[in-house]
């Protein structure tokens, strides 16, 4: 399994973190063994199955979806590092504005 | 010789001994001890005696008081209490105090048990061997120098040495089991769906389950039977006759008939394990278990499967750690988007890093097919493979880990020889099958678990199973050598 730097850069864009030079270089490393070592898998020829929540069975829990009133915006932003009168407080999503 | 939770509740409820001298004796043991083990990350010292105080108001003005009360207990720090910190061992909750408690620990208090504090983990769960953590590493009780297991290396580790009788712990791939067995206690994971994932901050959602710990099979298994039950607010939790009825193991008809998996006893296995599994299966079948030797050929894909899986569940759960909602934030960053990677690439560890860029991966466009998916199928297949085997068996048995407990810092550098820690634990998630590790004996001073795996709602089996290997003198042995602990431990001169 080829893991090049460039591959490794894509996907830290896509998981939100920003890697060093020297952790691209690192994690291509750690990546390619790991999945090399997971390429067994395709010995195995098991297809593609769609995910699953659970456990097989067959026996899920299926019920009515009834809602229950949802926290006041005070209480669910208490966890939040910066909230202001019950809404979350951000820096600027448009980059200039 | 230590007091068992049931021992103890028993003298809370006869009056024998006050919930305030349970709850004194474990803020003592962990005063004395926890510096060398580190175990705790939070002791919640004015809860638990206010707490104790009320069950002891309660039983001396002649109400009755509940089964487990006045039994300390402790909780891996994933698993939310509100009013008390919730780190999951990162730095990304630093600061966070949850505002709302798991239903198994709501249950849990419901039945008398004291929460004493919060235990040390790997991060989000994330590791085997409770040293991907902010609060730095849990040091197994028998000697120091090596890891308690993980990731609830430090609940483990508190039942061990005798800081608490009970704990609660959760398990994705071992995550109980593989600690209790390097710490030589009892751990168990329920069939999945048994016990609520409420308030337990979600690494795996297919996989994770909520369970006990303690010195003994009967300890484990009244805490389960506490904290499990329907919850609505979970919505993968069974209930009515989706949790099933008692399975019966055949004991009467000359005992139960035992898998051995040849796939659990293969190159990488330590030999010493593998003699005293082998020993211990010898006990059980001179106690008239019928002991069948059988190959499951897909175990030997279990840790891709399973690493790729929990991966890729875990990418999508941990993306709700931004700054924006819980813990802590990088400030003056120019944008929401940069105060998001700059907060995220802060707080998160090396190994949940790891594991983000590895689940992204698998999740991403071009490879989806060749690596999620086909793991997704490979699981699926496992799931009709085990249930095939329990067709011919009532329970798998093998050893829990491959190798005895390791040395702090020696598998740091090599994640895919930590993820080989799993080797025999991840099957019971990928098949949400319940599983326990009993101590079955000591090897160069250090403890060696025993896996009973049962089939899906077998729960009541394992543990009757695992009772009658308890009774085997090789397990007896070993039970009684953590009763004494630290006498019985391999490092006697740290142990105080």
């Amino acid at each position: 399994m080829n893991v090049d730097p460039a591959l490794v850069r894509h996907v830290a864009r896509l998981a939100g973190l920003t890697l060093n030079d020297d952790q691209v270089g690192g994690l291509a490393v750690e990546l390619r063994e790991i999945l090399t070592h997971f390429e067994t898998l395709g010995t195995w020829s098991a297809g593609h199955e769609e995910p699953e929540i659970g456990t097989e069975g067959g026996c899920r829990v299926e019920r009515e979806d009834d809602p229950d009133p949802a926290l006041p915006n005070e209480s669910g932003t208490l966890g939040s590092p910066a909230s202001a009168r019950g809404h979350f407080r951000v820096p600027p999503t448009i980059q200039g504005r | 010789m230590r007091e068992t939770a049931r021992e103890m509740a028993r003298a809370v409820r006869l009056g024998e001994r006050s919930a305030r001298s349970c709850v004194e004796l474990s803020l003592e043991t962990i005063a004395r001890l926890d510096r060398t083990i580190s175990a705790f990350v939070h002791v919640d010292e004015a809860g638990a005696l206010r707490a104790a105080e009320e069950i002891d108001s309660r039983r001396d003005s002649g109400r009755a008081v509940p089964p487990l009360a006045g039994v300390p207990i402790a909780v891996k720090d994933n698993i939310c209490i509100e009013g008390l910190p919730t780190s999951c061992g990162s730095r990304i909750l630093d600061g966070h105090i949850s505002r709302y408690t798991a239903t198994a620990v709501r249950r849990a208090r419901e039945a008398g048990c004291i929460i004493i504090g919060k235990t040390n983990l790997d991060e989000f769960g994330m590791g085997s061997s409770t040293e991907h953590s902010c609060h730095g590493p849990t040091r197994n009780p028998w000697d120091r120098e090596r890891t308690s297991g993980g990731s609830s290396g430090g609940s483990a580790a508190a039942v061990a040495a005798g800081m608490v009788p009970i704990a609660l712990g959760s398990d994705t791939g071992g995550s109980i089991r593989q600690p209790a067995a390097f710490c030589g206690v009892v751990g168990f994971k329920s069939t999945y769906g048994m016990v609520s994932r409420f308030g337990l901050v979600a690494f795996g959602s297919s996989l994770d389950q909520i369970g006990p710990i303690a010195t003994n099979v009967d300890d484990v298994e009244m805490l389960f039977e506490a904290i499990s039950g329907p919850d609505q607010k979970d919505a993968t939790c069974l209930e009515g006759e989706a949790r099933g009825g008692r399975h019966d193991p055949g004991m009467e008809d000359g005992g139960p008939r035992i898998g051995v998996p040849r796939e659990f006893f293969q190159a990488g296995l330590d030999p010493v394990i593998e003699n005293l599994i082998l020993t211990v299966l010898g006990e059980l079948a001179r106690d008239g278990a019928e002991i069948i030797e059988l190959d499951i050929p897909l175990l030997d894909a279990s840790i891709p499967v399973y690493y790729l899986i929990s991966a890729a569940e875990a990418s999508s759960n941990l993306s709700r750690f931004d700054g924006v909602r819980f813990g802590a934030r990088i400030e003056g960053e120019p944008s929401a988007d940069a105060m998001i990677r700059a907060t995220r690439t802060a707080g998160f560890g090396d190994e949940v890093k790891r594991r983000i860029m590895l689940g992204t991966f698998a999740l991403s466009a071009g490879y989806h097919d060749a690596f999620y998916g086909q793991a997704s199928g490979m699981r699926h297949r496992m799931g009709e493979e085990l249930a095939r085997a329990f067709a011919a068996v009532d329970v798998l048995v093998g050893p829990t880990t491959p190798t005895l407990p390791f040395e702090l810092g020696e598998r740091l550098q090599d994640p895919l020889a930590m993820y080989l820690s799993d080797t025999y634990t991840v099957a019971a998630n990928l098949a949400g099958l319940p599983a326990i590790s009993i101590p079955a004996g000591h090897a160069r001073g250090l403890p060696i678990g025993l896996q009973i795996m049962g089939p899906r709602l077998g729960d009541d089996l394992v543990f009757d199973v695992a009772r009658a290997a308890a009774a085997t003198p090789s397990c007896r042995d070993a039970a009684e050598r953590l009763s004494s602990w630290p006498d019985g431990s391999a490092d006697q001169g740290a142990a105080e």
